[in-house]
């Protein structure tokens, strides 16, 4: 489903941010990407959703490769994953269940089959009360729950998730962590980038690490 | 997204910024009022001068002695040149009834013969009732046998084309500059909205947005909006010539069609001064 192949990217004459970068995702993975900062996890992300673009190498996701990909097929390829910010990136402007239903409506789902299918994840996230909340009146726990509810609503194949829990208390990183793997048992893929793991707690998940751009 | 859902969010988008939109369409409509206004007026000066164009005639004056045969020949010549519609003969006899028509008979009595002279009136095609057409054919008329001379108003002719030509000018350089303003009123609009919606823009970009979904409702907002501006113009002028104190039956508002154009002539600027200025800053 991902493959990255002998991945290079430079951002003009800097040592480059990621280098030789080679490894594969199958369908209804979790795999966690960790490192220090400056390790260029986030990088690889950018990469994998054409945020950035590929210096030298490839990065093929669902047959679409990052050498033929056209311009026009990039919102395409973003339709088919997830993404979870540590800085939530939700839409101020919107209420909660809007945010939510966007990547539906991106998508271009029905209006009836997106208010159904906002409300069961609301619903699974702990947020029906508040759809018509806006982001600045959630906690930052709320508000995370909230983008990964967004993030899952249509359902993706991949779910990208960038330090998730990084602004977040003790109890919400670990709802956090429980609902990602509740997505991986639904056969959704999961990259999890993060800085904070413990192979100790999770010594069944495949783990990537990486340091100075590079897999170690 | 669905089309439904992008017009939808067009549309809330202008209520949302109920103010700010309000402001845009005021500053529209005072630029579509002033082309209104002078676009009302050129209309009604070109409907005076077609009048008066419609009027003007050439007077051939006839030399005293001139035989029927010379009137006939002359006659057929005028009526041969292409730019003529009709010749109308007017004897020296009927010449003295309509001047006695107008001044009374008093006017020629004492006088020992008749000195008006015969003439014909001479009517140019409609298309060709120019000043440079009829000032050439009252030239080659001129030089007509039997001819002595000839009249048509050159001087308020030559005018009326003058003011006339003025006129044309001064309406493309007014349309040309409330264009101007309304590109840049409305591509500055959208600019700042679009700036203050630039993270929301990156969000939807980053979950997948295509180009229709970002351009569409913010495209849509701009015709609409300058839509508005333009019927609002349009029913300002419709109120100042409802007030307007001089009433003729010569003066016409403007038509349908020319209403229709400006309001769709606005959208359609809007429209792509909105585009103009997402693809600057998208």
């Amino acid at each position: 489903m991902l493959d990255l192949i002998e991945v290079t990217k430079r951002f003009d004459e800097t040592p480059p941010a990621l280098e030789d970068i080679s490894f594969h995702m199958g369908r209804g993975e979790f795999v966690v990407l960790t490192g220090p900062n400056q390790a260029g996890k986030t990088t690889l992300l950018k990469l994998i959703t054409m945020e950035e673009t590929v210096t030298s190498g490839e990065i093929i996701f669902d047959q679409l490769s990052s050498r033929t990909i056209k311009k026009k097929q990039i919102p395409l390829l973003r339709r088919k994953i997830g993404r979870i910010y540590p800085d939530f990136r939700l839409i101020n402007d919107l209420n909660i269940f809007d945010n939510i239903a966007l990547c539906l409506r991106i998508g271009g789902g029905k209006e009836n089959k997106v208010k159904n299918r906002v409300h069961q994840v609301m619903e699974k996230v702990g947020l029906s009360g508040k759809k018509g909340w806006f982001p600045g009146q959630l906690s930052a726990g709320e508000k995370q729950r909230a983008a990964c509810a967004r993030a899952i609503a249509h359902d993706p194949l991949l779910l990208l998730a960038d330090e998730p829990t990084l602004n977040l208390d003790e109890k919400s990183s670990d709802e956090v962590l429980r609902w990602l793997q509740q997505i991986n048992l639904l056969g959704t893929a999961v990259l999890h980038a993060t800085r904070d793991f413990h192979p100790d707690q999770h010594n069944h998940i495949r783990t990537i690490k990486m340091e100075k751009g590079r897999l170690i | 997204m669905r089309d439904s859902y992008l017009i939808k969010q067009a549309i809330y988008g202008i209520f949302q910024r109920w103010k700010a939109n309000l402001t845009l369409v005021g500053c529209l409509a005072s630029s579509f009022l002033v082309l209104a206004i002078f676009l009302l007026i050129t209309l009604n000066l070109q409907n005076i001068t077609e009048k008066l164009k419609g009027e003007a005639q050439i007077e051939v004056y006839l030399l005293d002695g001139i035989t029927p045969e010379q009137i006939v020949l002359l006659r057929s010549t005028i009526q041969g040149y292409p730019e003529v519609e009709k010749v109308i003969f007017k004897s020296k006899e009927e010449a003295a009834t309509q001047m006695e028509d107008y001044l009374g008979k008093e006017i020629l009595k004492g006088l020992d013969s008749n000195p008006l002279p015969a003439s014909f009136q001479v009517s140019l095609r409609e298309e060709q009732r120019k000043f440079p057409i009829i000032s050439r054919v009252s030239s080659e008329i001129q030089n007509l046998d039997g001819v002595e001379e000839v009249e048509f108003g050159r001087e308020w002719l030559s005018k009326l084309d003058n003011a006339w030509s003025v006129f044309l000018t001064v309406d493309w350089i007014f349309g040309i500059l409330v264009t101007l303003s309304v590109v840049l009123i409305v591509s500055n609009f959208i600019r700042v909205t679009v700036l203050s919606q630039t993270e929301s823009i990156r969000v939807m970009k980053l979950l997948g947005a295509s180009w229709k979904d970002i351009h569409l409702p913010l495209l849509l907002q701009g015709m609409i909006l300058s839509g508005l501006g333009g019927l609002l113009g349009l029913l300002l002028t419709r109120g100042g010539y409802a007030l307007f104190p001089i009433k003729s039956a010569s003066l016409t508002f403007l038509s349908f069609h020319m209403m229709l154009g400006l309001v769709l002539g606005g959208m359609i600027l809007g429209g792509g001064s909105s585009l103009w200025s997402i693809k600057k800053l998208v």
